[in-house]
């Protein structure tokens, strides 16, 4: 491997860095300009009665960032390992230490890091509300657990007030069990906090990343709002999936929040009460992370600093009826 | 007792008339009072003359004049004293700086005369701190009188204060001052570069409202109650700039700069205070403008000090800060401490103790902490533990230093420390020992000449070498820790108290403020890591953080839960450092 590529791999903050200097102050002000990473879109594709699409190929879409056409690095199709896609649209094996240009510093990039299966982050709400069925919530999460694929990384998260890391990431099944089974119910619910340091893990994390959230709904004690973290989620491309254990009517101010989160996200909302919704719920996520697409690109040159629409357009005919679900876009990051 | 902490540091103690007058506006104003608590140097002419400010400003009608009215003059004056803390004003010139700083804010009607007020305010402020208010941005120079020179984090170790002040600033979409001086002076003839840094930051502003623009009807509706402070936001947004600018004759362009202005003055203080793992400053964009300064009319909040409001969805559009800016960095802490994540459950103590913990930090800084302070403080440790050690060896020095030793703790500590010193292992011993009372043992005349040691020579040799770094007044300075509650006063002291009990709320505050163990053993964990004393205002706030993460009481009088999680901290980093000059080796 490259002195170049080990480089990239060992800084997060370097891993793909297309730094575009659009605009400089004065030399005696701070200057601030935009950084575009590299970007990680997943996406899944319906027919008209609601079924997943599978065998799409590099060369069946195109992605449009405010109607710029964007060139793929990498194709993944569900759990399946990442493709590097060529000018033509053909896809090759990630060869170890595989790089490419990234198109504006002239610097090379290591693309293995999409190819590491999904990183899944789970947030389970431990706060008061959660004090009827939490056991059974517990076993929904661990059925989940149980049910990844191998390539599949979990991270537990649980929260009240404060956020608790009870299992990072890693790719032992029984460690995150374990950590689950030590989680105790109580204190105020600070879902919205707990959310943002949820993605703000998963957002230093390279490859695909979900967060799945298991709450009762209710928040008595964030100082962020839903929106906020949304933008958060929306800019870093982690798709939130929701399951809240309360009736869709019930606490209809946070139905509406959860379907919001989820659906500008790319993700999806669940409202299960029993635990044998929960377990469907979550049966289904794992399905969904099994049969969308996630591709990789580095923007082209583009002026807008604010929020860059992402459009994904099936080209053969046959397809135009499809639905596609994807973030609707993002903001690229501001750096000093 | 407010009046007699105003006093404390005089040379002279007020008049008659002029306490007369402070107690008589006590219920109203009395949360400012720490403000000449904090500079004893005011002259009564000057506290008069802020009354009378304070009083006239009450007295605008138009609530949103008075709410960025408020804004300004308490951003000003608070600027003010952090600047005088640090001595950056010169004291013979503190009476007369403040006076005109505060003057203009007097008969304030119209947004322009506000907006005359903030300019004139940040420019004596540097020209009175730095000399000269010619070349170099306004901005700029403003920023590194309060954080230092501008440095980059770089690639490993903790984000730099300035790029932690800088990201909180750009984060809540605010325009640089300077910036907005131009746009007031030259209208349209600004530069093109300038004008995009303010068209940038208000686009961005736009944005982060239409965000919000997708709520509900329920949401809006469980929500209105707290929406009243949202006018000054919606008063930004109507603002046009374009239009401004086409028509520069039709309008005052300093009537609709000075809202903005309030905000990037308030802002530069938001970011000042940003403690380590900030999340909320980075990521609602509204936090500062969202500032309340006002309340609401049930429970008026002008001139009372900074809370928190507003917690909790859906009751508001995310949280936000209410009141004046006197105890700013104790809301800000209170907010973010939310953010931190116990690396076990949540002791019982946190909440209320832990907000004082980061302010501890965030208020003095640890900015231009010179090297033979923090050499001093890690010797007198040393040698308070060599003091300890000699006592559990020598009946005959036992007995000074455990009569030392109970001037600084409880009986109950007294007691087990004389138990176990002679009896169990020294290292278990000394681990109950909290850093500040090492740090007093070492200090305490009676024992300097017990036992001579190493430490106490290198402690004779610096003094002589020193004085002045080294001064009890100095140490306390750097060091110290700020004491609102006990002290009616933000300027950070060692007290030299025996820790307060914890019975929650209020109390666990108290608790707080007696400990002041956390600089000091950070200044001696710098010392023994050869930590670069230029970096230690990025290195300290992650470590506090880390210590603060790491607290784990089991019952409500378990304080040495604090003391048990500073030496998680340092046991941590002391193994991370072992761990890179191990990987350092293998390297090579």
């Amino acid at each position: 491997m490259s002195k170049t590529v080990r480089a990239f791999i060992g800084s997060a903050v370097l891993l793909g860095m297309a730094a575009l200097w659009l605009y400089a102050q004065e030399q005696d002000q701070t200057t601030f300009h935009v950084k575009v990473d590299m970007v990680v879109l997943s996406f899944a594709v319906t027919d008209t009665k609601g079924k997943y699409v599978n065998g799409i190929k590099p060369t069946d879409f195109k992605i449009y960032e405010d109607d710029i056409n964007q060139k793929l690095a990498t194709f993944a199709e569900g759990n399946r390992p990442a493709m590097q896609v060529l000018g033509t649209g053909e896809t090759r094996s990630l060869r170890s230490g595989a790089e490419e240009n990234d198109g504006a510093g002239g610097r090379t990039v290591d693309l293995r890091s999409a190819a590491t299966g999904t990183n899944v982050f789970v947030l389970f709400d431990t706060s008061n509300y959660m004090y009827r069925g939490f056991v059974y919530a517990s076993d929904a999460i661990a059925d989940f657990i149980r049910g990844l694929d191998r390539a599949d990384s979990i991270a537990v998260y649980t929260y009240s007030r404060n956020l608790n890391r009870a299992v990072s990431l890693n790719r032992d099944r029984s460690l995150a069990i374990a950590g689950l089974r030590k989680a105790v119910a109580g204190d105020d619910s600070a879902l919205y906090n707990c959310l943002l340091l949820t993605l703000r893990d998963a957002a230093k994390v390279a490859g695909r990343k979900v967060v799945i959230v298991f709450s009762n709904g209710p928040d008595n004690a964030s100082m962020v709002a839903p929106d906020d973290v949304r933008a958060v989620a929306e800019d870093e491309g982690i798709p939130i999936y929701v399951i809240s254990t309360n009736e869709v009517n019930k606490d209809p101010i946070s139905s509406g929040i959860f379907k919001r989160i989820s659906n500008s996200t790319g993700g999806k909302s669940y409202f299960a009460k029993t635990w044998q919704k929960q377990v469907e719920a979550f049966e289904s996520i794992r399905e969904d992370l099994g049969n969308s697409y996630t591709v990789t690109y580095y923007p082209q040159p583009n002026p807008n600093e604010g929020f860059r629409k992402l459009h994904i357009e099936l080209l053969p005919e046959a397809m135009k009826k499809y639905k596609v679900r994807a973030r609707p876009g993002y903001r690229p990051q501001r750096g000093i | 007792m407010t009046l007699s902490d105003v006093d404390r540091g005089r040379t002279t103690p007020i008049s008659a008339a002029l306490a007369a007058r402070m107690v008589a506006s006590h219920r109203m104003y009395g949360a400012q009072y720490p403000l000449f608590a904090d500079n004893p140097f005011l002259s009564e002419a000057a506290i008069n003359r802020y009354l009378d400010a304070a009083n006239d400003i009450n007295s605008i009608h138009d609530l949103l004049l008075r709410a960025d009215t408020l804004g300004l003059f308490q951003a000003d004056t608070e600027i003010f004293r952090i600047l005088s803390h640090r001595d950056q004003i010169p004291l013979s010139s503190r009476d007369g700086v403040f006076t005109k700083l505060i003057t203009p804010f007097a008969h304030i009607r119209a947004q322009g005369e506000l907006f005359d007020a903030g300019k004139s305010g940040i420019d004596l402020l540097l020209a009175s701190a730095s000399g000269s208010t010619t070349g170099g941005s306004r901005q700029k120079q403003i920023t590194e009188l309060l954080i230092g020179p501008l440095r980059s984090s770089g690639g490993a170790g903790p984000a730099s204060p300035s790029d932690t002040f800088l990201r909180v600033f750009d984060s809540q979409r605010l325009i640089p001052i300077d910036s907005l001086f131009a746009l007031a002076e030259k209208k349209g003839s600004v530069d093109p570069k300038t004008l995009k840094t303010i068209t940038d930051q208000l686009d961005r502003f736009e944005e982060s409202e239409s965000v919000r623009g997708s709520l509900s009807q329920e949401e809006r509706n469980s929500f209105a109650l707290g929406y009243w402070s949202n006018r000054h936001i919606e008063q930004e947004r109507k603002f046009n700039l374009e239009r401004t600018l086409k028509t520069p004759e039709k309008h005052d362009m300093r009537d609709a700069l000075a809202p903005f202005l309030r905000d990037s003055m308030v802002g530069l203080l938001y970011s000042y205070y940003a403690p380590a793992g900030a999340q909320l400053l980075l990521t609602n964009p509204q936090f500062v403008r969202g500032h309340d300064f006002i309340g609401p009319e049930s429970s008026p909040a002008a001139w009372r000090v900074t809370e928190v409001s507003s917690g909790g969805w859906p009751i508001s559009a995310g949280g936000r800060l209410i009141g004046s800016l006197i105890s700013l960095p104790y809301a800000i802490a209170e907010a973010e401490q939310n953010f931190l994540s116990p690396t076990r459950e949540q002791a019982l103590i946190w909440a209320d103790l832990v907000p004082q913990l980061i302010a501890d930090v965030t208020i003095n800084r640890w900015h231009n902490v010179k090297p033979e302070q923090v050499r001093w403080v890690a010797l007198h440790v040393r040698r308070g533990k060599d003091l300890m050690a000699a006592a559990a060896l020598d009946p005959a020095i036992q007995g000074p230093v455990m009569e030392a030793y109970k001037r600084y703790s409880t009986p109950g500590r007294v007691e087990w420390l004389q138990d176990h010193l002679q009896s169990d292992s020294f290292p278990k011993v000394i681990a109950e020992v909290p850093p500040a009372i090492l740090y007093w043992l070492g200090e305490d005349p009676a024992l300097a000449n017990l036992s001579p040691d190493s430490a106490s020579r290198q402690i004779t040799l610096l003094k002589q070498e020193r004085a002045d770094s080294v001064s009890p007044e100095a140490i306390s300075k750097v060091f110290g820790t700020p004491k609102p509650t006990l002290t009616h006063s933000y300027t950070p002291g060692l007290l030299k108290l025996r820790t307060f009990p914890a019975l929650m709320g209020y109390s666990s505050r108290i608790l707080a403020e007696s400990w002041e163990s956390n600089n000091l053993y950070y200044a001696a964990l710098a010392d023994e890591m050869a930590t670069p004393v230029a970096a230690l205002d990025a290195y300290v706030p992650e470590w506090n953080r880390s210590t603060i993460e790491n607290i784990f009481a089991t019952h409500l009088e378990d304080w040495p839960a604090i003391l048990r999680s500073l030496q998680t901290t340092g046991n941590n980093i002391r193994h991370q450092s072992e761990r890179a000059s191990d990987a350092r080796v293998s390297g090579n």
